[in-house]
């Protein structure tokens, strides 16, 4: 009998510590695509000059896809897609705030005039 | 032993049965509370309208970010949480810039008007201006033509230039013989002279009337003063101000020719009308 308890303990818990850690072919793929979305969303915002309105929120943005970079490099890919998936967010965000900002700007011109 | 293993195999499972109890009550507060933010986003003016896309993004999260929590070794719920929230404020910030641009549209369009009113204003007074100043050259040149004009119906006078100014002379034959009234139709040779002197207010006149030697010297003073008063009452009567006009007879004292002869005594009967202060060339340059 507890031969048995022993042989299913050692089981559950050998197959809770190896499910985790075994990754999905597809998660990789994932990750790579979304990290190369933000990178690009963040690439073409920066090139816009989007940092002058925004910076702060494009540097958090970059901040992040940093990490998501990292977490790819040690194959923790779903953490990796996770990261890029903000990343992209923080990206649009940025974007938004900018166009937000210069509009504001560009009111109070016509209203001061 | 048995015992012993027994007690730490109930104690492994009771601790496997609560503790992810607890960790779901915990997970569910959580996505609970962003489901609220969506849903708290989505009744604000304009988001739903702008910024849908970015809540469905964020709504569709809400799945991941419960199964992060439910397995969260590395802090990816953290990361799932940012992104949602990043994605709310986007959203918002969406709305934002739809109200923005149509605040700016309104503020040109308003500036706009503004400016275009102002141009009118300006286009208005200046084309006033212009109006004016034509107006009022053209008055001038109406004025200088009438003057010019009337110079020139001077030209069947002979104006002489005397210490006075510029003098024409009325010979007798615009009156009858030692009468002081003009002839019919005499008024007329004044016709010229009256429309100079209108369109020349400043210019002022004086009428000198003369006589031949024959008859007593107190008569010919007389009729000669008679005449020269004749004269003024026809310009008068042309709408030329008598105040302008002053009258002298002279009788016979200022003879020009011999009065032993029928011709010189012709020209002494006579009537001299002096614009004075004119200079006769002017007359003779317009003619």
């Amino acid at each position: 009998m507890n031969r048995i308890v022993f042989i299913g303990v050692a089981a559950a818990s050998l197959s809770a510590l190896a499910i985790p850690g075994v990754a999905i072919a597809g998660d990789e793929d994932d990750a790579r695509v979304a990290i190369a979305g933000a990178t690009a969303k963040l690439d073409s915002a920066e090139k816009a000059g989007i940092g002058g309105n925004a910076g702060d929120l494009l540097s958090q943005s970059r901040t992040v896809l940093n990490k998501a970079n990292a977490q790819f490099r040690k194959d923790e890919d779903r953490y990796a897609l996770v990261l890029a998936g903000e990343a992209d967010a923080l990206a649009d965000l940025a974007t938004a705030t900018s166009e937000m900002r210069a509009l504001e700007s560009e009111r109070a011109k016509i209203v001061v005039n | 032993m048995k015992k012993i293993i027994l007690s730490l195999l109930a104690a492994t499972a009771l601790a496997g049965v609560t503790t992810p109890a607890l960790a779901d009550k915990t997970d569910k507060f959580v996505t609970s509370a962003y489901r609220d933010k969506i849903a708290v986003a989505r009744t604000e003016p304009g988001v739903t309208e702008y910024g849908a896309v970015y809540l469905d993004r964020a709504a569709d999260r809400i799945a991941k970010l419960d199964k992060k929590l439910d397995n969260d070794k590395s802090g990816q719920a953290e990361a799932v949480a940012g992104e949602i929230d990043a994605l709310i404020a986007t959203a918002r910030t969406r709305a934002r810039i739809a109200m923005l641009k149509q605040d700016v549209d309104q503020a040109t369009a308003r500036a706009a008007m503004r400016t275009s009113e102002t141009v009118a204003v300006a286009q208005a007074d200046a084309a006033n201006s212009r109006a004016d100043a034509a107006a009022a050259r053209n008055a001038t040149l109406a004025a200088v033509a009438e003057a010019n004009r009337s110079r020139a119906e001077m030209r069947d006078y002979k104006l002489t230039q005397t210490q006075l100014g510029a003098t024409l002379v009325l010979q007798d034959v615009v009156f009858a013989t030692g009468k002081s009234d003009l002839k019919a139709g005499a008024g007329q040779r004044l016709q010229p002279l009256a429309k100079y002197l209108q369109a020349n207010p400043n210019v002022k006149v004086q009428v000198d009337g003369h006589t031949d030697s024959q008859g007593s010297d107190a008569s010919n003073r007389s009729l000669s003063e008679a005449r020269a008063q004749s004269v003024r009452a026809t310009l008068a009567q042309m709408g030329v101000s008598a105040d302008r006009i002053t009258t002298i007879g002279h009788g016979e004292a200022q003879p020009v020719a011999d009065n032993r002869i029928a011709a010189g005594r012709l020209q002494n009967r006579r009537v001299e009308v002096t614009l004075v202060g004119q200079q006769a060339a002017t007359f003779a340059v317009v003619r």
